[in-house]
């Protein structure tokens, strides 16, 4: 119940506020331009989704059944794109991009791809790592070709993970709002930019109502045929393999695994090295002014506080997120598996993913942003909202794992006399505390890249690090570029380590 | 013209040498004794191709298949676990071999279901996975790995979940079945017992070689 409690406390309520104050709609309202928006978006989702999960799923295969020399740096690398702001990613590719490629559809879908690789990687690679590799190698002794054993049996036992993070990826572009106002064009308007338009430009809040209730609907339609899919157990894996990782048997096997890795990187990379080179780069050469900026309040960045205060409070707010989200989503797993109303509070539990942040962010400083109840002060306003955004995440990777673990464990266990929750954490405990550690992380990964609920949650004597980006590319001059280049280098390295030490430590517990 | 399966010097092990394996099987059932570890699930892996040798060459009916990949080997292979498809039905696991060989899904729909009535099955048709006991998948492996009429079979301690009883009944039973089907085929076992239910055709992995053991 836990779950459910807290998101329907803390989500709810905002939601209310804000429908209370908005659903007061006149006469001349149309639905016509928000169905030809959303239609549009519905496309740009279509193809960003299909593009990143087949770009994802080598990614996924290479990494989650094979060992080789930089593995660990090729999937925190792959990690990445997935926790920057997205208007720094925008940025990146519009500076690696943008004089070849005009604004629009393309460069949108790219740096969608670029973003949401890792959902598929981390989430079909979980799912992927249990699967028995004997499999593979029976359906090819029984005449099967390396393509056609994928399509027949690894294909098949993965459908269920593949349709989960699909959904979360087709919803994230659907819901996109950061890459579509810097690389988009007026034919790439999602219903979330115009959501944007219609509350800080037009002003007009019961069109911006009707506007959010059609993107939830829609969303809600994607996810539920996204759960749907993912709730259908394909498989009944009888022995999980944990890590067990083979090195390549063959000159073609290391070759492609050469290949797809070095893509990988170079697909991470380029747009990253590309920021690199703004951050030690100005009109007069290579520089390292931006870089010694961070740690003064001088250099641009005046009235918004020092660049490192920022990084201690990203940080604080992550590990906050982490443990909350963590937590949440791991109890709402738990419950699909163990409770009758399980599958209602995965489906509330999902509902964030409907909501976009800056909505949520609006509704919780209405609600718990002034009295009776203000949080504002207690720094756990901006962790809550960035534990809702994350918690769907974490149920997206919890749930397939745990759906993939043999239930007869735990009828064994209380064959023997285990309680129920005791045959539980006997069947269930080890890979609990894997994905627990790796739920744990990504939320707080999720946390360090939000900017949509942060921008109206944070004081502004203490911003978030994307918030503090942001406001810098709002200032004009190559000073304010040059250091929120820095600063988002330096939350692109801090993340880099951060998925390099999650990946250690759950091996080592695992090893344990 | 040398029939059946045959390994010259193959050096069998994954960065270095465990076994230096010297073999001609021409029919029949072989079987290889050996404690755990001692590499002789790694010999039949070489011989499937799931691990390249490190040297020497394998020949099947007097073709060289030391490095073809294992899709094109003809070498059919059942492990310890029967690692049946969760996905597809009974009937439908074992007509995958045959599809894979071009056959209309009419004609191995037949041909399945003669094989699940000739491992005992009859009737399993449209089960799931799920619903077989660890014997009766363990069949269904079987069939599903002689549908393509394979040139030889692999079997990799398959009754080894099974309890001792029923492993040695199966295992006989087996044996007989693989015999009325000329199926040449290699055993693997620790089992000295069930070894010798099933073949006096028997060779011990003994530092590093190959001895065949004397009845």
């Amino acid at each position: 119940m836990l779950p459910a409690v807290f998101l329907i406390a803390l989500l709810g309520v905002p939601l209310t506020n804000v429908l209370q104050r908005s659903f007061d709609v006149g006469a001349s309202f149309e639905v016509a331009p928000q169905l030809s928006i959303a239609l549009s978006a519905a496309g740009q989702a279509l193809v960003s989704t299909m593009l990143a999960t087949c770009i994802g799923l080598p990614i996924a295969g290479v990494l989650a059944t094979h060992s080789f020399k930089g593995r660990a740096l090729t999937q925190a690398l792959v990690t990445v794109p997935f926790v920057l702001p997205t208007v720094v990613i925008a940025l990146a590719f519009k500076e690696l991009l943008g004089s070849a490629i005009a604004p629009g559809f393309f460069l949108v879908v790219i740096a969608h791809t670029y973003i949401n690789l890792a959902v598929i990687v981390r989430i079909v690679g979980a799912t992927w790592q249990q699967l028995d590799p004997r499999k593979v190698t029976v359906a090819r002794s029984l005449g099967a070709s390396p393509f056609r054993a994928f399509m027949t049996v690894t294909f098949p036992e993965l459908q269920a993970s593949i349709a989960s993070a699909a959904s979360v990826v087709f919803v994230f572009c659907f819901t996109s709002l950061g890459v579509v106002l810097v690389l988009g064009n007026s034919s790439t308007r999602t219903l979330e930019s115009q959501i944007l338009r219609e509350t800080s430009l037009l002003l007009d809040f019961p069109t911006a109502a009707i506007t959010a209730l059609l993107q939830l609907a829609l969303v809600s339609c994607a996810l539920l045929l996204g759960a749907r899919a993912s709730l259908k157990k394909t498989s009944a894996v009888s022995t999980l393999r944990f890590s067990r990782l083979t090195r390549a048997s063959s000159k073609a096997q290391r070759g492609y695994i050469f290949i797809i890795a070095t893509i990988a990187c170079s697909f991470v990379l380029l747009p990253l090295l590309s920021l690199a080179y703004a951050s030690l780069h100005n009109s007069a050469g290579w520089t390292f002014e931006w870089w010694s900026s961070l740690a003064s309040v001088d250099s641009g960045t005046t009235r918004l506080g020092s660049p490192l205060n920022a990084i201690g409070t990203s940080l604080k707010y992550a590990v906050l997120t982490g443990v909350i989200a963590g937590t949440v989503g791991v109890c709402a797993a738990i419950g699909v598996l163990t409770h009758r109303l399980g599958r209602a509070v995965a489906l509330i539990a999902l509902a964030p993913l409907g909501i976009s942040a800056a909505t949520l962010g609006l509704g919780l400083m209405l609600a718990f942003g002034r009295p009776p109840l203000d949080l504002r002060g207690s720094d756990l306003l901006i962790p809550i909202a960035h534990s809702i955004v994350a918690v769907p995440l974490v149920i997206a990777v919890v749930l397939p794992t745990l759906l993939a673990t043999d239930r007869r464990y735990a009828i064994a266990a209380s064959s023997l006399g285990a309680n129920p929750t005791r045959a539980f954490f006997t069947a269930y405990g080890p890979i609990l505390r894997i994905v627990m550690i790796a739920a744990g992380g990504l939320a707080a990964c999720v946390s360090l890249g939000e900017f949509g609920a942060a921008s109206f949650l944070t004081r502004s004597s203490d911003p978030t690090v994307p918030v503090q980006i942001v406001r810098l590319l709002q200032r004009p001059g190559e000073q304010s570029f040059g250091v929120a280049c820095a600063l988002a280098m330096v939350l692109v390295l801090g993340t880099i380590a951060l998925v390099a030490g999650i990946d250690a430590l759950g091996k080592r517990r695992w090893v344990r | 013209m040398s029939q059946g399966l045959e390994l010259r010097g193959v050096e069998i092990g994954y960065t270095s040498t465990l076994i230096t394996a010297n073999l001609h099987i021409r029919n029949g059932i072989t079987v290889i004794l050996g404690p755990s570890g001692c590499g002789k699930s790694t010999l039949l892996s070489t011989i499937l191709g799931s691990v390249p040798a490190l040297g020497g060459s394998l020949l099947l009916n007097d073709v060289e298949i030391t490095r073809a990949p294992i899709h094109e080997r003809q070498i059919g292979m059942v492990f310890q676990d029967p690692l049946l498809f969760s996905h597809l039905t009974v009937l439908e696991n074992v007509m995958y071999g045959l599809r894979r060989l071009g056959i209309s899904k009419t004609l191995a729909a037949a041909k399945a279901t003669e094989l699940l009535e000739w491992v005992g099955l009859p009737g399993y048709e449209a089960r799931s996975i799920q619903e077989l006991s660890g014997g009766q998948a363990q069949r269904v492996a079987l069939a599903r790995a002689l549908a393509p009429e394979p040139a030889a079979l692999l079997l990799d301690e398959p009754y080894s979940a099974l309890d001792s009883q029923l492993r040695t009944r199966l295992a006989a039973e087996v044996a007989d079945l693989l015999r009325s089907r000329n199926v040449v085929a290699v055993h693997v076992t620790h089992d000295e017992l069930e070894a010798r239910s099933i073949t006096s055709e028997i060779f011990r992995v003994e530092q590093g070689l190959l001895s065949r053991v004397t009845t």
